[in-house]
């Protein structure tokens, strides 16, 4: 079966290059017909665990038949045809006013040998054509959704040499000794004997982590092993004793990968080789195969991703409650833009929703020029007492955490009083305001507002969440603005991504060492200096959130936010650390923060959402058949009990350099390459950081076709299939906010850096390649509307529709569009788009009358909202339960500029497209070969 | 023969020599110094009060019935500086016959109401501890709650709570209690403060008196914010804060007295008052006066004196609590405190802020008690006239005539440094200075004054009299500015016999000036080397003035107008205010300042405490000496100590009481004899303020000791040898006469 190497080759006289796309072999053609969905598995992904596809054949063969079948190239694209003089630094690939190919727009045909793998396809005169470009796209396809593919990770698989799905990809994990790409994923499955052979790979060497993904599916829940807890009677009473079987030596906990040894009395350690005498009270004999009787039942020793409870003095701090601190901005802006409103009222929502409430308490503070804190009387017929604190130079709290947090569930009636009164008296803040037409108010800074909630806490670990809507210019942590036009775009630009003063820095560590975590949630039109005041949450593991030009239509995703940021599960103060295979090191962590060079990671708390980039470095032989990762977070959970979570990580070790590359990662290999490059924000330029990430890319690609594919010609743009889409998604860097010139803002670019680093990776590949499906094809060209796009086909399955590239001219006037850019769900409404089938999503056919619903209403009285509705909710699920908010954008909505970004293979703002891309890479590793 | 309690009954003056000692020589001779004790705001009559301004010479001296005037020229020569004023257009009625008041004998106290000018309204800023237990903070706010029916309802109120924070409320806020907090552990300027509560815009500066509008956010009339006050103080809390074993309580009083007078600074109304309520002593931040542990004992006397570690909060915490005074001061603030707390909370360093602002000290065990409750409820108390008990922002200026100089003041007020060539050299007490700040002021409030004659005046023999004249401007409950001024004169003594001097000898007001000053030479001196001063001074002045032949003893004799001098003498070598012995700090602090500030017989009640005997023979009360030999068997006495009233009952007594003869009608006089000391009991403590504790002891009750330290043990009691114990190792008072007159007779006579 087809590698699916793209080859790019320069054009005849005419001047045309085209990309030539190596074929199916003539068997697979005949595989294609028997088994579409199989073929897909095969092609689609390029690996096997325990599916077994037959189709899978080295990159290297198909390399040598390149000329089996050619993709016209299409390199004129719709707007350069409008404008001949288009892009001239890329013109000499092009040829000058070359007529388009109407065929050109047409939609993406897999194959040329006619199989149009889309089952369907739009207009009658798109499908007539044969010649279908295809570069490499991360396109979710209609039949992969059928089902889920089941990655079952276990010891024995990863020896066979493949890899799992991308991040984007719908599939379901099954711990059989081995984590699951949700948990960990390397940049490369494998290691070699020799060291510089992973470096002649130029891969970076590293792993993402995202230790607390939350299930998806079926997927069974994170193992608890109690086996560690013994309760042994002493002089009549029952005392818990809690033995961890760790390394002697290195000191990592029992694995499936522990070797034990002389009847079951030895335990050798996977990572450091040691031999350990077993102690009594864990002994168990060994089996016929040698494995311990008692493993199936141990999690420890059976599964690779295992939680358990820690001795009581692994962690220092006890928690007796979970505090949840409200921060709200209350001044006229905020008020009037409905931004307090909305986050009392998700907060109300959130409430029955949050984990563990019999020990949480939460707390509500409002700031402008001062802090006020509210103390609730003991009859709720009285006014609650507001407290202000002006000291704003050296903040505190005047109350202990008891008289200020209030229970969720004993005290729920004093919230919603509380809540109650707030609304209440934001409104009199407001006319106020409007009486005295005073509408600006100076607030006090989010470091103040934070450092006095933390004088409070003392050294209890809490959360923090803050909202704040302008550049904070009063009290400690006030802030300097900063963002000076001229300064923009030039060498000293950098200065700008490291923060403006120490005190943030200092709270931060401060709050580290507290175990508090501060979110923040930015609505500042203007600049804020995000790099300063995030600090706050890159240290202690929070999030940041910007909604920097806030409109009511935004209530919903702020919504989504916050009450997704309420509700998911967390887990207090983390503390991380990860043990490699002898001949492995660690060298540095990446968090949304950027390089961490520490041996143990700390966070005040980790979510769901949360994800650690570690880069380690292959320095010597691995001696070992196969080679370990283990991670391990100690970490306190909303119950209160101290807790370990165990990811392990076997590898194969091999000698072959293509091996590595064919078990390369793509969501690893880009996340560190970002991490790596972005993190030198605040000391290189634009230009140097730019420049980094191509010649990362054409490294790994130049290496590629130095050591695996030197033989194929020179023309031809030879990429590693593990790893293909890295160019589309430097390309989306290139094209976010971090990268632009014009009209570029500080708090924009740092916002994407942070969204880069902080995102899971299949909320990252979204946000990279924002997903477009055609809704108004749902129908086409269905015999079995059973099997139409937005069917269930099991419980939490729905077929997904025709996913198009994100390319404007790949959508049709008459389309009905989702975009799903891994924040938001945009549904599209094209201007003579079927006025039947928005009616039955809008409940109105008159296009006109959509303009006024602001809301996307949930419809479910017709099949096609039904489906489409099934989708959206496929889309959250597939997120790991993170809420997309929708949001309907119609033709000449002033919002549809801000669709543009999500055409990612466009030209967009002076930033080639996608075909002018791959020329780019392709000439850069030309010029490296040649050289 | 001059009547003294009549004079003081007019004008509030008692002289120590009412002849006074004619020369620099003679005064010295005469051994007690030559003081005035003068009681600015005694009650005066109705008509004394004159509706328009004084007339002023131009030493500012007011025209009074002493001045010699000229009715053809209409002018009037100023007795103190001699010169001659013409009088105004208005005043050319006058003739010997048609006299304005000021200038007739019976208005020698005089006083001028500006009507002219708006009333002030009262301003009571009520500065509240919340670091109690939950019954003492009921009890305290029961009590506000109380008075704020009482309180005149356009009396400005503001409220401040502290715990570990100060809490400053802000009344005005119609939405719902609103408070700033402030930390207790921070020394915050007062424009900080100020800037921090809105009052100010940072960066400036208070305009003086024009910003009531800005001010009334904190501080607004009562009828418009009871509601809000009343709702803040049903929802008032013990302070939340955790007290870990073995610590105090997280208590901020000095930030909270500094957040109240920088909150009256941002709008300084004369005679604004601070009322400071404490449960217990400042722990944290400025004017700490304990460490936080409870294993940092409290500082004894010794620890003070000797400077040890103990003590090692007192001079910074005085130093504090002196400079709020001095703000205070300056901004013509009362202070009082009401430190109501069985331990100490550190009045010693707290107590100049309410000695040098006229403030009320009150100092006892706790808030849930009768004596907080009742003299809380008389704070706000009408008298006779509908009027509150206390005049405020008082200032008072002296004139003495050119042959007497003024070397100071005592009492609770503090120099202006207002020099001038009346001003002695050497300053004793409030001294350098013809101007003192007195703040607020009851009908009791009495001040010293010593004096000092002239060093080289030739012309003392013929100035036959030396003139006085007080002038006390103060506002009146009312809110009225008022202008009182007494002018009096005193004779010089004859300088060749003792027995003018003799004659003008008034020595209960000598006892009180002998104490007030040993008090203010404590502060320097051991109160062993005070106890030596007051001896060799009393040997002195019986050798100087008694009748006796030379070394024989039966032959001394005391005139009647100098006999009682030496018992009150003993009894106040044996009062607190020269003994320290098995008294905390606080405690002494708190009589001191009491003595300091109350009238002379109130100070004489201190010194020597009345004593009362009921027996069923006499069931109304006839005093006693105060001896051990009055602690009869069948009787039962009543002492009043100011501080305390005891009664006591006689072993029968107490018997027959157990026995409940009281309810048997049959024994209806032994009921009349229970009930006879009681009422007066009743009638004590209704009138006093603070109202005094009252113990009912009896033979052997552990709170016999007050009772028994104070009496002179004679040791003749049989009834007391019976029940076998002494009191104490003091001399008797028969004994220390002996010694006395022993002494004095043995000196050569000078």
């Amino acid at each position: 079966m087809s590698s699916r190497l793209a080859h790019l080759r320069k054009g005849g006289a005419g001047g045309h290059h085209q990309v030539q796309q190596t074929q199916g072999q003539p068997d697979q053609g005949a595989q294609y017909g028997q088994n579409q969905y199989n073929q897909y598995q095969g092609q689609q992904n390029q690996y096997q665990y325990q599916n077994q596809n037959q189709g899978y054949q080295d990159p290297n063969i198909s390399n040598q038949n390149p000329n089996q079948a050619y993709y016209e190239k299409q390199h004129e694209m719709h707007k350069q045809n409008l404008n001949p003089n288009y892009n001239p630094n890329y013109g000499m690939n092009q040829t000058q006013g070359s007529i388009p190919d109407q065929s050109n727009n047409d939609l993406v045909r897999r194959q040329s040998s006619g199989q149009d793998v889309m089952g369907g396809s739009q207009s009658p005169a798109r499908k007539s054509s044969k010649s279908v470009m295809d570069y490499p796209r991360p396109l979710v396809f209609q039949e992969e959704t059928l089902k889920y593919k089941e990655v079952i990770c276990s010891s024995l698989s990863t020896s066979t040499q493949a890899i799992p799905p991308h991040s984007y990809q719908y599939f379901i994990q099954r711990d059989d000794g081995n984590a699951g790409p949700r948990f960990i994923r390397p940049s490369i499955y494998s290691f070699t004997n020799e060291p510089n052979v992973m470096a002649q790979t130029q891969f970076p060497q590293g792993c993402i982590v995202q230790p607390f993904s939350d299930p998806v599916g079926q997927e069974e829940p994170v193992p608890v092993s109690d086996f560690f807890t013994k309760e042994e009677s002493e002089n009549g009473k029952v005392v818990q004793i809690q033995s961890l079987f760790r390394c002697m030596r290195c000191h990592a906990y029992a694995n499936p990968y522990f070797k034990f040894q002389d009847g079951g009395n030895v335990a050798v350690c996977n990572i450091c080789q040691k031999p350990n005498k077993v102690p009594n009270e864990y002994y168990s004999p060994l089996n016929g195969y040698n494995e311990r009787s008692d493993k199936q039942a141990r999690p420890e020793l059976s599964k690779a991703v295992y939680d358990m409870a820690a001795p009581s003095n692994y962690s220092k701090k006890k928690v007796t409650n979970n505090y949840i601190m409200l921060c709200l901005e209350m001044t006229p802006a905020t008020i009037q833009s409905g931004i307090f409103a909305q986050a009392l009222y998700s907060l109300s929502m959130a409430l029955g929703s949050i984990p563990a409430p019999e020990r949480t308490a939460v707390s509500i503070c409002t700031y402008g020029s001062q802090i006020n804190f509210y103390s609730i009387p003991k009859d709720l017929s009285n006014d609650p007492q507001l407290i202000v604190v002006s000291d704003l130079d050296d903040p505190y709290c005047p109350f202990p955490r008891n008289a200020l947090f209030l229970n969720i569930i004993e005290d729920r009636e004093k919230i919603d009083y509380l809540v109650e009164k707030l609304q209440k008296n934001s409104e009199l803040v407001l006319q106020e305001a409007e009486a005295s037409k005073i509408y600006h108010v100076k607030t006090a800074s989010v470091g103040s507002v934070v450092q006095s909630i933390a004088s409070m806490l003392e050294d209890h670990p809490a959360r923090i969440i803050v909202f704040s809507s302008q550049l904070p210019t009063l009290g400690y942590g006030k802030l300097k603005r900063r963002d000076d036009v001229k300064v923009m775009n030039t060498d000293q630009e950098k200065t700008l991504y490291a923060p403006q003063d120490k005190q943030y820095q200092e709270l931060a560590i401060n709050l580290l060492r507290n175990s508090i975590t501060v979110d923040l949630f930015v609505f500042s039109p203007d600049y804020c200096d995000l790099v300063t005041t995030s600090l706050l949450c890159t240290e202690t593991g929070g999030q940041l959130y910007y909604y920097p030009h806030y409109t009511t239509s935004d209530a919903e995703k702020v919504h989504y936010e916050l009450f997704r940021n309420l509700t998911r599960p967390y887990f207090i103060d983390c503390i991380m650390t990860v043990r490699t295979s002898l001949g492995i090191i660690l060298e540095d962590y990446y968090t949304t923060k950027g390089k961490v060079s520490v041996k143990d990671l700390q966070m005040s708390s980790m979510n769901p959402d949360s994800v650690v980039g570690v880069m380690y470095k292959q320095e010597d032989k691995i001696t070992t058949g196969e080679a370990y990762i283990q991670y391990a977070c100690l970490y306190t959970n909303v119950y209160g009990q101290n807790m370990i979570r165990v990811i392990n990580l076997a590898l194969p070790v091999n000698t072959s350099i293509q091996n590595m590359f064919k078990q390369g990662d793509l969501d690893a290999t880009f996340s560190l390459i970002v991490r790596r490059t972005l993190s030198n924000i605040s000391s290189q330029t634009l230009k140097q950081l730019h420049d980094s990430l191509i010649s990362q890319i054409v490294n790994i690609f130049y290496s590629y076709r130095n050591n695996v594919a030197a033989s194929s010609s020179p023309s031809q743009l030879i990429l590693p299939e593990s790893t293909k889409y890295l160019i589309i998604y430097i390309l989306s860097v290139l094209k976010s906010e971090v990268f632009r010139t014009n009209g570029a803002r500080p708090d924009h670019r740092y916002y994407d850096i942070y969204r880069l680093f902080s995102f899971p990776p299949n909320q990252l590949s979204n946000f990279l390649y924002p997903k477009i499906y055609a809704l108004h094809s749902i129908y086409e060209n269905q015999s079995n509307l059973d099997l139409a796009p937005g069917s269930y086909i099991a419980e939490d399955k729905v077929i997904m529709p025709t996913n198009i590239p994100s390319s404007i001219d790949r959508l049709s006037s008459f389309g009905i569009y989702l975009i799903d850019n891994g924040e938001t769900i945009f549904i599209y409404v094209m201007k003579d788009a079927n006025p039947q089938l928005f009616e039955q999503l809008y409940g109105t056919s008159d296009y006109e009358q959509l303009r006024e619903i602001q809301q996307y209403p949930s419809i479910s009285d017709n099949d096609f909202a039904i489906r489409v509705n099934a989708i959206i909710d496929q889309i959250r699920r597939n997120r790991n339960g993170t809420y997309h908010n929708i949001r309907t954008v119609l033709y000449k909505d002033p919002f549809e500029n801000n669709l543009k970004p999500f055409f990612v293979e466009d030209e967009t703002r002076g930033i080639m497209s996608y075909n002018n891309f791959l020329c780019d890479i392709h000439k850069r590793i030309q010029s490296k070969y040649t050289s | 023969m001059i009547d003294i309690y009549e004079i003081e009954q007019k004008d509030g003056v008692r002289c120590v020599w009412n002849n006074i000692p004619p020369t620099k020589l003679a005064a010295t001779r005469a051994v007690v110094p030559i003081g005035i004790h003068y009681t600015p705001y005694k009650e005066l009559d109705p008509s004394n009060r004159m509706e328009y301004e004084a007339l002023r010479c131009r030493c500012q001296a007011i025209l009074n019935p002493y001045c010699q005037v000229d009715f053809n020229q209409k002018f009037w020569i100023c007795p103190f500086c001699t010169s001659r004023n013409p009088f105004p257009q208005i005043y050319h009625q006058i003739t010997p016959q048609n006299l304005p008041a000021e200038l007739m004998e019976d208005y020698s106290t005089i006083e001028y109401v500006y009507s002219k000018e708006k009333p002030v309204p009262n301003i009571f800023l009520l500065v509240v501890d919340v670091s109690l237990e939950q019954i003492e903070l009921e009890a305290l706010r029961d009590s506000i709650q109380q008075s704020l029916n009482i309180i005149p309802p356009d009396s400005y109120v503001g409220l401040i709570t502290f715990g570990k924070f100060v809490f400053v409320h802000e009344l005005g806020f119609k939405e719902c209690p609103k408070s700033y907090a402030f930390k207790g552990s921070k020394d915050y300027t007062a424009t900080q403060v100020q800037e921090m509560l809105g009052l100010i815009a940072p960066g400036t500066q208070p305009k003086p008196g024009k910003n009531m509008d800005v001010i009334k956010r904190f501080l607004l009339p009562l009828n418009e914010c009871e509601f809000t006050l009343n709702s803040i103080l049903d929802d008032l809390q013990p302070d939340p804060w955790n007290v870990p074993q073995g610590e105090r309580e997280q208590r901020a009083s000095g930030v909270a007295i500094n957040a109240a007078i920088s909150l009256i600074e941002a709008c300084p109304i004369p005679g604004s008052r601070v009322m400071f309520f404490t449960g217990g002593p400042c722990t944290i931040g400025p004017g700490q006066v304990f460490g936080i542990k409870q294993e940092e004992t409290p500082r004894s006397y010794l620890d003070i004196s000797q400077d040890n570690s103990i003590a090692q909060y007192v001079k910074k915490a005085t130093k504090y609590y002196q400079t709020l005074a001095l703000r205070a001061i300056k901004s013509q603030i009362t202070v009082d405190i009401y430190g109501f707390c069985p331990d100490q909370f550190g009045l010693y360093e707290m107590k100049y802020m309410a000695e040098k602002t006229g403030g009320y000290i009150v100092f006892n065990e706790e808030f849930n008690s009768d004596p907080f409750r009742e003299t809380f409820r008389k704070i706000f108390d009408k008298d006779q006239n509908d009027e509150l008990r206390f005049a405020s922002a008082a200032r008072i200026d002296m004139f003495v005539c050119k042959e007497v100089k003024i070397q100071g003041a005592f009492g609770s007020c503090s120099s202006l440094k207002k020099g001038g060539p009346m001003v002695a050299e050497t300053p004793i007490g409030q001294g350098g200075t013809t101007q003192w700040y007195i703040g607020g002021m009851d009908r009791n409030s009495t001040l010293t004054f010593m004096l000092d004659l002239s060093a080289h005046n030739k012309e003392q023999n013929q100035a036959k009299r030396a003139f006085f004249q007080f002038q006390t401007t103060y506002k009146s409950p009312s809110g009225e500015t008022k202008l009182r001024v007494t002018t009096f004169f005193r004779k010089f003594a004859d300088p060749i016999s003792n027995h003018e001097l003799i004659q003008g000898f008034d020595q209960e007001a000598a006892c009180v000036l002998m104490a007030r000053l040993g008090i203010q030479k404590s502060d320097s001196e051991e109160p062993i080397e005070i106890l030596k001063w007051l001896d060799r001074t009393l040997i002195r002045f019986v050798t100087r003035f008694a009748d006796y032949k030379p070394n024989i003893t039966d032959s001394f004799k005391l005139h009647d107008n100098l006999a009682l001098y030496p018992q009150f003498m003993y009894h106040l070598r044996r009062s607190h205010f020269t003994q320290i012995f098995g008294l905390n700090p606080d405690t002494i602090s708190y009589y001191r300042c009491t003595f300091n500030r109350e009238n002379v017989s109130n100070c004489q009640v201190m010194i020597q405490p009345a004593i009362f005997s009921y027996s069923i023979q006499n069931p109304s009360p006839s005093p006693v000496s105060l001896d051990d030999t009055a602690m009869r068997k069948d009787v039962i006495l009543l002492l009043d100590n100011y501080f305390q009233v005891i009664t006591w009952l006689g072993p029968q007594i107490k018997q027959w009481k157990d026995k409940e003869y009281h309810l048997d009608p049959t024994y209806i006089s032994f009921k009349n004899l229970l009930d006879s000391p009681m009422e007066d009991v009743k009638a004590i403590l209704e009138d006093r303020f603070p109202t005094p504790i009252f113990y009912e002891t009896y033979e052997n009750h552990t709170k016999e000791r007050y009772l028994k330290s104070r009496i002179n043990p004679t040791g003749k009691n049989q009834d007391l040898i019976d029940s076998g114990h002494t009191q104490t190792d003091d001399a008797s008072l028969n004994q220390f006469m002996d010694h006395l007159i022993k002494l004095a007779v043995s000196q050569p006579n000078s």
